[in-house]
C-alpha cells in the first residue's frame, strides 16, 4: 500500500478503526488525486451511504461507477441506496448491473435474493441464495434468508441470528414453540423480541420489547421496533428518543426517519422535525408520507407558501390531493374558496360517484337515525363545537349512532357516549371495512366531522353510505370535493348567497350560527381590561392572537406591523405550541417584521391557563386568510373581541359567523385598511372597550353562538329538511317512473 | 433458579424502568419487568411491586400466587405483601382471608396507612362496623382534611348505616375547597345516603344538580354513580321511563359493569311482562360483550357467591376431594378456580355466552365446556354428578321446578346441589326492575319438594354488594 498518497491512506485507517465520520474529510481530499481519486470516491460514497446521507453518497457512487467500469461494488452500493428509498426496479437493474460485472458479487446476489422474497417470489429467491451460499457458506445472512424461505423460521434464532429479518419472521412461528425458546432462555433478548412481535395486541407487544430491549442492553435494532409500536399508539413523546436512539446505529432505515420526523412534529418540535423529514427527503426521495408530513412542519412555522409547495410535491391521488386540502387554506393566495375548489374537484373527479341508497319506507315525519363520523369525540374542536348542539337534539326525532375514530376518555367524550344510542369504537380500519360498518346500521342520514383533516375519512362517504351525507365541523375549512357529500351545514354568514359555485355540496344554511360553543368548566371569569388597570397608568393597550402560527401570513403580519405603529406602546402577545419550540421562535422573530421588544411570545400553557391568558388582553386580532374558530369564540367567551377579516372560504369565515351571532358583526373588515383602522379605533375607546367587555361573556351566553336549545331545534330542522327534500326526490323518481310507463 | 449469568445492574434498571411506568399509569407495561426480574432473576424486592402492578391489572389470583411466593421466599417487605393479598381476596370476595392478612399486615407495619386502611375496610367487609370505623376514623383524625380519608370513613359509616354521621360528614366535606373529583364523590356518598334512608325525592334532587355540577369531570365511574343513583330514585318513585336515560348514560359511562348493562338493558327493553325466565338470547347477548371484564365487574360489586358455595361446602364435606362437578352457568369460571383445590375428577361448565366460556376455558380448570341452555342442557346429559353447582344463576330464571326436577336424577346417590338465589318476600318469585327474578324461602322450599329433593341448608346472606346496599339472597344446599 505504499503508494497509497498520505490521505487517503488516513482516511482508509479511519473506516477501518469505525469512525465513518472522521474519514470523510481525508476521503473528501482524495478525489482528485491521479491515483486514488476513483478508490477514493467508491469509499466516501460507501461512507456516507454507511451514515444514511444517501443522497450525497449517490453522486460519489456514480462517479466511481463511471471511473471504475470493472468493480461491481459502485453498483451494488447504488442498488442498495434504490432498495433503501423502496424503489425495486431500479434496485434490481442495480444489482443485476454489479453481477453483470463480478456474477460472483454475493451482496448481489443477496440483495436481489431479498427483492424477490419481498415480492413473495419464493423460488426466484431460494435459486439466488443458494448460489450465494456456494460462494459464501457460513454468511449467517444468507443462512438466515433460506431458513425463512424453506419455512423454518426459527433456524436462524436457533443459529444464533438476531437482525430485524430474522425476528420478523420467527414471530410467525406458532407461540408455543416461541415462548418455549423464551423459556428454555428466558434472559436471551432475541426470543423475548420474536415473542413480543408475536403479540397481537399492541400494549402487550410494547411492554414485552421493552423486557427485550432491557435486557439486549438497549440494543438500537429494538429501539426503533418499540419506536416504532409507540408511534402507532400515539405515543409519541415516548417513541421520540428511541427513534433518534435507533437512526444513530440505522441512519438508512427510511421508515425511522419518517417515523421520527412525524413523532417531532406531533410534539410541535417543529424546526427538527423539517430538518429531519428535509434530510430524509433528501437521501430516499420525494416519497409522500415525507413530503406530506414535511408541509405540516413547514405550515406550523408560519411558512404557508413552503409548505404549499411541498404539499404540492405529493403528486395528485386522492390521499395527497386531501393532504393537500390540509395545507392550502392557509396560503394567502390559494386559499381562497376559487382555489380550494378547483383542489377539492380535482380530489373528487378521482373517486366514483356513488349510486343512490333507495331504502325502503321513506318517511318524511319519522324518527332518524343520525350516524356520526369523527375522530373527534372528546377535547377538540369537534367536540367544544358540535357537543351541546347534538345533546339538544330532540331523542323523539332523533336516534344517534357514533362512529368514533379515536377512543377517548375525557369529560367531553363521556358527553358524547351519554346522548348516544349507540357507541361504535373503530380501530384502524380499511376503506371498505369502514363502510361496512357504517352500512350496517343504516343510517339515515350521515354527518362527518372529520374532513380531510388529521384522522378524518371523509372520502369514505363517496360509498355512499347514508340516504342523505352531510359535512360538518372538523377539518370544515372548504368544500369537500367528494362525491355523495349531499349538504355542507353552514350559515348566511359562512356561505352568504353567491357562494354556491365553490362548493360540490349543496348549503344546509342553519338559522343562526352553525356551531354551538361548549365552555370549558375550567374556565377563569372575565377580569378587567389590562389597559385600564392601576397597574398600568399610561393605559397602554395590549393586542393578542392566541391561533397556531400556520394562520399567520406575511399579510397578516404587515396588518399587525401597522396596527403596532399607529397605537403607541401597545404590545401583541401571541400564545401558541410552536412559539415554545426554540427554533421556530427564533426564525419566527427573524422574519415577522415586528419589533420584537413590543412583542410577547408563549409556548403550550395548559387550557385554563391559556383562557386565563385573555385577561391580558384588550383587542383580540384573528388572522386570515384562514380565520380562528374556536380560538375565536374562546376569546369572546373570554370578555375579548376581536377584529376579524372576512375572507372568501370556509375556513376564512369563521369568526365573521361568530361575531355576527354575537351582535358583533361591525368588528369584520372587508380589507387590509378596514382591518387596520378597526383594530386602531377600538384601542382609542377604552371606556366602550371596557363596557363591551364587561358584559360580553353574558351576551354571549344568550346569543345564539351559546343557545344550544335553540340551536337544537335549528339543527333539527335542518337535517329534517334534508331529509325531507330526499323524500321528495324519492316520490318524485317514483312517479316519474309511473308515468314513463 | 438460583445463580443466573446476567449482565450488572439488570435487576436494578428492570425495577427502576418498573416503578416509572407503574407511576406513568401503565402497569401493563411494568408487569413483563417485573415478572423478569422476580421469577428469572430470583430477585426477591421485585415481588411487592409486581404483586401491586397485578392487582391494578385486576388479577386477584396471580396477586395471591406471588404474594404467597414472595413471602415463602423471605419476604421482602412482608407487610406491602400482605397488604396485597388481602386486597386480592376482597377482590375475590374471600372476606375472612382479606381480614387476616390486613391484619398481619398492620402487626408487620403498625403504622403504616395503606395497612391500616386495607384493614378498615376488610373489618368492614366482614361486617364488623366499629372497628371498622375505629380504624379509619383514627386514620382520618391524623389528617382531616385529607379528602380521600374522609371519604373511605363516610363510605364507611354509609355501609354501617350511620345516615346521620354520613349527613353530617358530607356536609361538612363540601364547605371544604375540595377537588371537583372528591366534591362529586362526597356528592354521591351524600345523595346515596339520603336514597338508603328513604327520601328518594330529596336523592333524585341531589343527584341529578351533581350530574349537572360534575357530570363533566372526574372518572367515570363516579359520574356512573351519580345517574345511577338518580336512576334508583326515580325507580323507587315509580318514575320507571324517566330512569331509562339514566341508566342508558351510566351504562355507557362503565361499559364493563354488567350489573349496570342488565339494568340499562332490561329498562329499554321497556319490559312490561313479567315472563318467567330472561330470553336466552338476551342472557347470551347481555354477557357476551362483557366477558373478559365480568370477573372483575362482579368483584368489584363484591361478588360472593362463590365463596359461600365453598364456605358451605367445607361445613358439609370438609375434607377429601369431589369427584365430577357441573357448574351449571359456569360464566368466566370464577367457580373453578375457587374450587380447584378440592377438584378429585372432571370439571363440568356450561354456559349461554361463547365468550364466557372461552374466559373459562383460559383458566384452565374445567375439563369440559358446552355451550348451551341449562334445561337443555340437563335434557340430555345422562352422568351423574358429586356436585352441582349454579352460582347466581337461578337468578335468571323464575319457576324452578322444572329445572330442579330435571337436576335430582343427575345428582349422584350421595351428591349435593348447591345454589344461590336473590331472596324474596312473598311469591314463590317475582321479576325485579333489574330484570332479575328473586325467590322466596317458601317458594324455595316447595320447589325443591316438588323436584324429590332434599333441603340440607337455606340460610340468608348477602350476596354482594349493589350501590353500597346489600343484596340479600338465599344460599341453598340440597341432595337427593
Amino acid at each position: 500500500m505504499n503508494h497509497l498518497a498520505q490521505p487517503f491512506r488516513r482516511g482508509l485507517a479511519e473506516l477501518a478503526a469505525g469512525r465513518t465520520e472522521a474519514a470523510l474529510p481525508w476521503l473528501q481530499a482524495s478525489l482528485d488525486d491521479p491515483h486514488d481519486g476513483a478508490l477514493a470516491q467508491l469509499n466516501l460514497g460507501m461512507a456516507l451511504a454507511d451514515l444514511g446521507r444517501l443522497s450525497e453518497a449517490e453522486r460519489h457512487l456514480q462517479a466511481a461507477a463511471r471511473q471504475c467500469p470493472s468493480i461491481a461494488e459502485p453498483r451494488f452500493r447504488l442498488a442498495q441506496i434504490a432498495a433503501q428509498r423502496l424503489n425495486a426496479a431500479a434496485a434490481r437493474q442495480g444489482y443485476e448491473g454489479a453481477l453483470a460485472i463480478d456474477p460472483c458479487h454475493v451482496m448481489s446476489l443477496a440483495g436481489l435474493g431479498s427483492l424477490h422474497e419481498a415480492a413473495g417470489e419464493t423460488e426466484a429467491a431460494s435459486r439466488l441464495v443458494r448460489h450465494a451460499l456456494l460462494l459464501a457458506p457460513d454468511d449467517a445472512g444468507l443462512l438466515a434468508m433460506e431458513a425463512r424461505l424453506t419455512g423454518d423460521v426459527l433456524a436462524p434464532l436457533h443459529a444464533g441470528a438476531a437482525d430485524l429479518d430474522t425476528l420478523r419472521a420467527a414471530a410467525g412461528a406458532p407461540l408455543p414453540l416461541l415462548e418455549a425458546g423464551c423459556a428454555a432462555a428466558p434472559l436471551d433478548w432475541r426470543w423475548r423480541a420474536a415473542l413480543a412481535l408475536a403479540q397481537p395486541d399492541a400494549e402487550a407487544a410494547i411492554a414485552a420489547l421493552r423486557l427485550a430491549c432491557i435486557l439486549s442492553g438497549d440494543a438500537p435494532l429494538l429501539l426503533g421496533l418499540m419506536g416504532q409500536k409507540l408511534m402507532a399508539q400515539r405515543r409519541h413523546a415516548e417513541a421520540a428518543p428511541l427513534l433518534a436512539a435507533a437512526i444513530v446505529a440505522q441512519p438508512a432505515d427510511a421508515g425511522l426517519r419518517s417515523q421520527y420526523g412525524i413523532a417531532l412534529l406531533r410534539l410541535h418540535r417543529l424546526a427538527e422535525a423539517r430538518t429531519v423529514l428535509e434530510a430524509a427527503v433528501d437521501d430516499f426521495g420525494p416519497l409522500p408520507a415525507l413530503l406530506s408530513n414535511l408541509a405540516l412542519a413547514l405550515v406550523g412555522q408560519g411558512r404557508q407558501e413552503e409548505a404549499l409547495c411541498a404539499a404540492r410535491r405529493t403528486g395528485g391521488n386522492v390521499l395527497a390531493l386531501g393532504a393537500l386540502l390540509g395545507i392550502q387554506p392557509y396560503h394567502p393566495r390559494e386559499g381562497s374558496a376559487a382555489a380550494l375548489h378547483a383542489t377539492a374537484h380535482l380530489l373528487g373527479a378521482q373517486l366514483r360517484a356513488p349510486a343512490r341508497l333507495h331504502p325502503p319506507g321513506f318517511n318524511p315525519a319519522r324518527r332518524l337515525r343520525l350516524a356520526l363520523l369523527s375522530a373527534g369525540f372528546g377535547r377538540h374542536p369537534v367536540g367544544w363545537l358540535t357537543l351541546a348542539g347534538i345533546e339538544a337534539l330532540p331523542r323523539t326525532e332523533f336516534e344517534i349512532v357514533a362512529h368514533s375514530l379515536r377512543p377517548q376518555q375525557d369529560a367531553l367524550a363521556r358527553r358524547f357516549q351519554a346522548r348516544a344510542d349507540q357507541w361504535h369504537e373503530h380501530g384502524r380500519l380499511s376503506e371498505a371495512q369502514l363502510a361496512e360498518a357504517i352500512l350496517a346500521d343504516a343510517p339515515d342520514i350521515l354527518i362527518d366531522l372529520g374532513g380531510h383533516g388529521e384522522g378524518g375519512r371523509v372520502t369514505v362517504l363517496s360509498q355512499r353510505l347514508a340516504p342523505v351525507q352531510v359535512k360538518w365541523v372538523g377539518a370544515q375549512s372548504a368544500t369537500t370535493g367528494v362525491p355523495g357529500v349531499d349538504w355542507m351545514l353552514t350559515d348566511r354568514w359562512q356561505t352568504p348567497p353567491g357562494c354556491e359555485p365553490h362548493y360540490t355540496e349543496k348549503l344546509l344554511r342553519l338559522a343562526d350560527g352553525y356551531v354551538c360553543y361548549t365552555p370549558p368548566p375550567w374556565g377563569p371569569p372575565v377580569g378587567p381590561l389590562p389597559a385600564l388597570r392601576d397597574e398600568n397608568p399610561r393605559r397602554h393597550v395590549t393586542f393578542g392572537c392566541f391561533n397556531n402560527l400556520a394562520k399567520i401570513t406575511p399579510d397578516v403580519l404587515a396588518c399587525w406591523a401597522a396596527i403596532l405603529h399607529a397605537v403607541p406602546c401597545s404590545r401583541l402577545v401571541l400564545r401558541t405550541h410552536a412559539l415554545g419550540d426554540v427554533g421556530t421562535r427564533d426564525a419566527f422573530l427573524a422574519r415577522c417584521g415586528l419589533d420584537p421588544s413590543r412583542l410577547d411570545l408563549h409556548g403550550y400553557t395548559p387550557h385554563e391557563e391559556l383562557l386565563d391568558g385573555y385577561n391580558a388582553i384588550d383587542i383580540g386580532l384573528d388572522p386570515f386568510p384562514y380565520a380562528g374558530g374556536l380560538t375565536a369564540c374562546e376569546a369572546l367567551w373570554m370578555g375579548v373581541p376581536l377584529v376579524a377579516m372576512a375572507g372568501s372560504s370556509f375556513a376564512g369565515r369563521h369568526a365573521v359567523s361568530h361575531l355576527n351571532n354575537v351582535g358583533l358583526g361591525d368588528w369584520v373588515a372587508e380589507d387590509a385598511a378596514g382591518y387596520v383602522a378597526r383594530a386602531v379605533a377600538a384601542a382609542r375607546d377604552l371606556p366602550a372597550l371596557a363596557l363591551l367587555r364587561a358584559g360580553l361573556r353574558s351576551r354571549m351566553e344568550a346569543s345564539p353562538l351559546m343557545d344550544a336549545p335553540r340551536f337544537g331545534t335549528s339543527l333539527a330542522a335542518a337535517l329534517r329538511h334534508a331529509w325531507q327534500v330526499r323524500c321528495h326526490d324519492e316520490l318524485r323518481a317514483h312517479s316519474g317512473a309511473g308515468n314513463a310507463m | 433458579m438460583s445463580a443466573v449469568l446476567t449482565r450488572p445492574g439488570l435487576g436494578e434498571r428492570l425495577l427502576e424502568e418498573a416503578a416509572r411506568l407503574v407511576a406513568a399509569r401503565r402497569p401493563a407495561g411494568a408487569w413483563p419487568l417485573l415478572r423478569s426480574a422476580a421469577e428469572d432473576l430470583a430477585l426477591p424486592a421485585a415481588w411487592p411491586p409486581l404483586a401491586e402492578v397485578l392487582l391494578l391489572l385486576d388479577l386477584p389470583e396471580a396477586v395471591i400466587a406471588a404474594c404467597d411466593t414472595g413471602l415463602a421466599g423471605g419476604g421482602h417487605d412482608r407487610a406491602a405483601l400482605l397488604v396485597s393479598r388481602a386486597r386480592a381476596h376482597g377482590r375475590l370476595g374471600r372476606i375472612d382471608r382479606a381480614l387476616s392478612d390486613a391484619a398481619g399486615a398492620v402487626a408487620a407495619a403498625p403504622r403504616d396507612e395503606t395497612a391500616r386502611t386495607v384493614l378498615g375496610q376488610a373489618l368492614l367487609a366482614n361486617g364488623r362496623h366499629e372497628e371498622a370505623l375505629a380504624v379509619l376514623g383514627e386514620i382520618w383524625r391524623e389528617m382531616p382534611e385529607d379528602a380521600p380519608r374522609a371519604l373511605r370513613l363516610v363510605d364507611a359509616l354509609l355501609a354501617a348505616k350511620a345516615h346521620d354521621a354520613v349527613e353530617e360528614m358530607t356536609g361538612w366535606l363540601l364547605t371544604l375547597d375540595l377537588a371537583p373529583l372528591h366534591r362529586q364523590q362526597a356528592t354521591a356518598l351524600g345523595a346515596q345516603n339520603t336514597l338508603a334512608r328513604g327520601s328518594p325525592a330529596e336523592a333524585l334532587m341531589r343527584a341529578q344538580a351533581a350530574v349537572a355540577a360534575y357530570g363533566a369531570v372526574g372518572e367515570a365511574q363516579w359520574a356512573a354513580a351519580l345517574h345511577s343513583i338518580a336512576a334508583h330514585a326515580l325507580i323507587a318513585l315509580q318514575r320507571n321511563d324517566e330512569a331509562q336515560p339514566h341508566l342508558a348514560a351510566a351504562h355507557r359511562l362503565m361499559p364493563g359493569d354488567q350489573y349496570l348493562a342488565h339494568l340499562a338493558a332490561t329498562s329499554a327493553s321497556g319490559h312490561t311482562l313479567a315472563p318467567d325466565r330472561a330470553s336466552d338470547n338476551y342472557v347470551r347477548h347481555l354477557f357476551d360483550g362483557y366477558a373478559a371484564g365480568f370477573g372483575a365487574a362482579l368483584l368489584g360489586l363484591g361478588y360472593r357467591a362463590p365463596g359461600l358455595i365453598l364456605g358451605l361446602l367445607e361445613e358439609l364435606r370438609p375434607s377429601g376431594m369431589f369427584g365430577e362437578v357441573l357448574d351449571l352457568g359456569c360464566g368466566t369460571g370464577l367457580m373453578g378456580v375457587v374450587l380447584h383445590d378440592r377438584l378429585g375428577a372432571g370439571l363440568r361448565g356450561i354456559d349461554l355466552s361463547g365468550a364466557m366460556l372461552d374466559e373459562a376455558r383460559a383458566k384452565g380448570v374445567y375439563t369440559a365446556l358446552a355451550r348451551a341452555d341449562i334445561d337443555g342442557w340437563l335434557a340430555q346429559d345422562g352422568a351423574r354428578y358429586e356436585l352441582v353447582i349454579a352460582a347466581d344463576v337461578f337468578c335468571y330464571f323464575g319457576a324452578l321446578e322444572g329445572t330442579l326436577a330435571a337436576i335430582a336424577p343427575r345428582l349422584a346417590p350421595d351428591g349435593l346441589l348447591l345454589f344461590t338465589v336473590e331472596a324474596g318476600a312473598s311469591a314463590a318469585w317475582e321479576l325485579l326492575p333489574s330484570g332479575r327474578y328473586r325467590h322466596s324461602e317458601g317458594g324455595l322450599r316447595a320447589a325443591l319438594q316438588a323436584a324429590g329433593l332434599t333441603l340440607v341448608a337455606l340460610r340468608g346472606e348477602v350476596l354482594r354488594q349493589e350501590r353500597g346496599q346489600p343484596l340479600e339472597g338465599f344460599l341453598v344446599a340440597a341432595r337427593r
